[in-house]
């Protein structure tokens, strides 16, 4: 998809799908929404997925987003849990962000669980670490820091077959 | 002796005595005098394959078992930690679902009370709209019936100026008796002379044009 075309492009930049509230609990693997594009009670549904549905799935990469478009005759929102238990809210003549907001309240993670995870994620090693696992691969990409030798050939006076020439 | 291309890439191993004297580097193929050379199996007893067969099940019988002890260990103390720990937060996890469960119940209650009110206004609605509907309908039907009455009215009254068999031949002679002349003539000033045998005063028509000017 190019850049700024389409209908309200704003919603694929980064900070706007960044900025997504709902992060569902971890248990929820689906989250189906079903709406209608006709009617004044579904006007809410309908732009809930418009606006949120992308922020919704960036912030759940592991969730499975699936919508019903003009399947049912009333529009609901239904999460799976990965142990069978369902919940349904029924999103009728409601618009999105109470829609949102109940469900921040009731299958999003709390906010002392966000900030607990986000404190946990920030908890990183030493960064001046370097190697396999750490933020660098190699102290050669340091600013000031001799290159690897095999992309840079070493100064002389470092190498052997110069240092220990015997003629 | 050693090859060439070592020689030119190693820096150290000029002093180094190598065990061997000479190898063939890997990269040549097997030499023309060994080529149908076929190395002989080694013979083992039967007395020695057998013991040495009882030391090998040993063995790995001794290192299974091992290896067995330490796994099933491992589960046991991990499946120790998290039934401690999540004890706890299975209770957490149930007040949490519990909670939740309410909420949304409570949600849905009252949406289903709004979209009852909703669909019975609608109803009321719909209902007023059909009627009004109808009533139109009736309105529109009565006034059609009532232009076609009066329509049928006037034809009845015009019927009297039919021509019948019985009076064509007085129509006919009527109208050989007054032929009409449609035939007309339009002067520059758009005046129509009827008729094809018309006589036109034209003097008379400038002097009264022209006393009509001046005055």
């Amino acid at each position: 998809m190019p850049f700024m075309k389409g209908r309200a492009p704003i919603r694929r930049t980064l900070n706007y799908l960044n900025a997504g509230r709902l992060v569902l609990k971890d248990k929820i693997k689906i989250l189906s929404v079903a709406y209608n594009i006709n009617g004044q009670n579904n006007l809410g549904a309908k732009e809930f997925v418009f606006w949120y549905l992308p922020q919704i799935q960036y912030k759940n990469p592991d969730v499975q987003v699936a919508t019903l478009k003009n399947l049912t005759p009333s529009p609901f929102i239904k999460c799976y849990f990965e142990d069978g238990r369902k919940i349904l809210v029924d999103v009728d003549n409601k618009s999105k962000e109470e829609i949102l907001e109940h469900l921040i309240n009731t299958v999003g993670k709390s906010k002392d669980i966000l900030e607990q995870e986000s404190i946990a994620a920030e908890k990183k090693d030493n960064p001046a670490n370097f190697g396999i696992g750490c933020e660098r691969p190699c102290i050669c990409e340091v600013y000031g820091q001799v290159p690897c030798p095999g992309v840079v050939p070493l100064p002389k006076f470092m190498r052997g077959k110069f240092k220990n020439a015997t003629d | 002796m050693l090859s060439q291309n070592s020689l030119l890439k190693r820096t150290w191993p000029m002093l180094v005595q190598c065990a061997e004297a000479h190898r063939k580097p890997r990269w040549l193929p097997v030499a023309k005098s060994k080529i149908y050379r076929i190395p002989k199996r080694p013979v083992i007893s039967e007395d020695e394959r057998l013991e040495l067969m009882r030391l090998h099940n040993n063995y790995k019988t001794q290192m299974r078992s091992i290896r067995r002890f330490y796994h099933e260990e491992m589960i046991k103390e991990k499946s120790t930690r998290e039934s401690a720990s999540s004890e706890m937060s299975q209770r957490l996890e149930a007040e949490e679902w519990a909670r939740c469960v309410e909420l949304n119940e409570k949600w849905n209650a009252q949406v289903a009370v709004e979209r009852e009110e909703r669909r019975k206004l609608e109803v009321a609605a719909l209902e007023e709209y059909a009627l009004k509907k109808i009533e139109a309908d009736d309105i529109k039907l009565k006034e059609r019936i009532a232009k076609a009455s009066e329509e049928i009215k006037k034809q009845k009254e015009l019927s009297s100026t039919f021509i019948t068999p019985e009076n064509l031949d007085a129509a006919i002679d009527h109208a050989l008796a007054n032929p009409i002349d449609y035939n007309f003539a339009i002067d520059l000033k758009g005046n129509k002379y009827e008729g094809r045998d018309t006589q036109i005063q034209y003097t008379k028509a400038k002097e009264e044009k022209s006393a009509s000017a001046t005055a």
